[in-house]
């Protein structure tokens, strides 16, 4: 409402009654005016000091702009903290996680390099198994088709422990003596072998199966005999094979 | 004297003769509100009122009617919490004779009473209280129905029904004290 127009006139007009019946209404208001001084009140003593320096530049949006930072930096934590637990960070970014949450933390964040090898487990076995049966061959050369038993344990083992590639021996196991020379050896786990192992395959001799069974090591035993049936079955069977192509 | 879109500008920028304009031009409206609502301390109140106003200038918006607009509404809300303060905590004073105003009128009322207006207050007095504020800040604060409606935080619609029904209330209590 700007000076020079009859705020009372134009409530009553506003409210869309007649200005002639509220004539009296709107003299009576217009005293109310009286009330309003000509001069401002004396300003105290700190009004005084704010009007002689002017305006005081308010800190205002300096604060929201810390807001804002504040919370895109909480934003990006949570974020980062996330994709760590869910071991979803880039390997370098999710190993510093790791150590700093083993150091730091009350829990731990995900090691990508266990995760790594639980995933690539299975990936890697064939190329254990290759080595095995490159040993196998080695050993197999001279000493007859039966040392070509280990190969066919891995096959039987490999799927039984797909997660655990550590399980895995990682130097090549110790090359163990022919089997004539420990005749007497207790039969485990493949020792069923000599019976199951290819009968009808021209080169599965006895003498290829008693290899199986004669070079097997104390810890092949021990595998073997978590599978006892298929890996020996089929290291026989492949070790009489083998041992004839070689021979 | 008028506010100027140019001065309210030049006070946005911290001009200090720009802002003692502002101060001057609507501390005097202000502290009329205050005293016509009845304030106890009309000019302590008044300069809480641009305590608060002066540092927000800086961001203020809408001009010399946004300027008007954020003064009412601080000086509104100041008399309201003082109006609350009063209700929680009644002042308890000893006794004078001569503040009691059965016998020797205030200073202030013999003020009102000799510019005429003593029987408007008494009327004002008879209306609900937001309609007493309506029709304040319409007439002493000079603001239109939207800035009136920011206020108060209400509708335009509820004010141009509260502003009616105060005029219509104020008209018959002034017919029935004429027919007296």
């Amino acid at each position: 409402m700007q000076e020079g127009r009859d705020p009372i006139r134009d409530m009553i007009a506003e409210s869309g009654l007649d200005a002639d019946d509220y004539a009296g209404v709107a003299d009576a208001l217009a005293t109310l005016r009286s009330v309003v001084p000509a001069d401002p009140p004396t300003p105290s003593a700190e009004l005084a000091a704010l009007l002689t320096a002017g305006t005081v530049v308010a800190l205002r949006p300096r604060r929201n702009s810390l807001a804002v930072a504040s919370g895109v930096t909480a934003a990006l934590v949570l974020a980062s903290g996330v994709a760590a637990a869910t071991n979803n960070l880039p390997d370098p970014l999710q190993r510093f996680a790791h150590d700093v949450s083993e150091k730091v933390l009350p829990f731990e964040f995900p090691d990508p390099d266990r995760h790594a090898q639980g995933r690539e487990g299975p990936v890697q076995l064939p190329e254990q198994a290759k080595n095995d049966t490159d040993q196998g061959k080695h050993v197999g050369k001279g000493e007859g088709g039966g040392k070509t038993a280990n190969p066919g344990s891995q096959e039987g083992k490999a799927p039984d422990k797909p997660g655990k590639p550590d399980a895995r021996p990682t130097t090549p196991p110790t090359p163990t003596p022919p089997a004539p020379d420990r005749p007497d050896k207790p039969v485990q786990g493949g020792g069923e072998d000599p019976g199951e192992g290819d009968p009808s395959g021209p080169g599965a001799g006895e003498q290829g199966d008693q290899g199986d069974q004669g070079e097997d090591s104390p810890s092949d035993a021990t595998t073997k005999g978590e599978d006892p049936g298929d890996g020996g079955n089929k290291g026989g069977g492949k070790s009489g094979d083998r041992s004839l192509r070689q021979g | 004297m008028e506010l100027t879109e140019s001065t309210v500008e030049d006070a946005k920028s911290g001009n200090r003769d720009a802002v003692g304009m502002v101060y001057r031009v609507l501390a005097p409206k202000v502290l009329g509100y205050l005293r016509a609502r009845g304030a106890e301390d009309p000019e302590g109140l008044t300069n809480e009122v641009f305590l608060a106003v002066i540092p927000r200038l800086p961001s203020l918006e809408g001009g010399a009617a946004g300027l008007r607009t954020l003064v009412f509404s601080v000086a509104h809300a100041r008399y309201v919490d003082e109006i609350r303060r009063r209700a929680r905590r009644p002042v308890q004073t000893a006794y004078e004779q001569e503040y009691d105003e059965r016998t020797t009128p205030s200073a202030e009322v013999t003020a009102i009473e000799q510019n005429g207006s003593a029987q408007v207050f008494g009327l004002l007095s008879l209306l609900g209280e937001e309609q007493r504020s309506v029709i304040g800040l319409r007439i002493l604060g000079d603001l239109s129905l939207e800035q009136t409606a920011q206020v108060l935080g209400k509708t335009t619609g509820a004010i141009k029904q509260l502003q009616r029904r105060g005029l219509e209330n104020l008209r018959q209590l002034m017919t029935d004290r004429d027919g007296r």
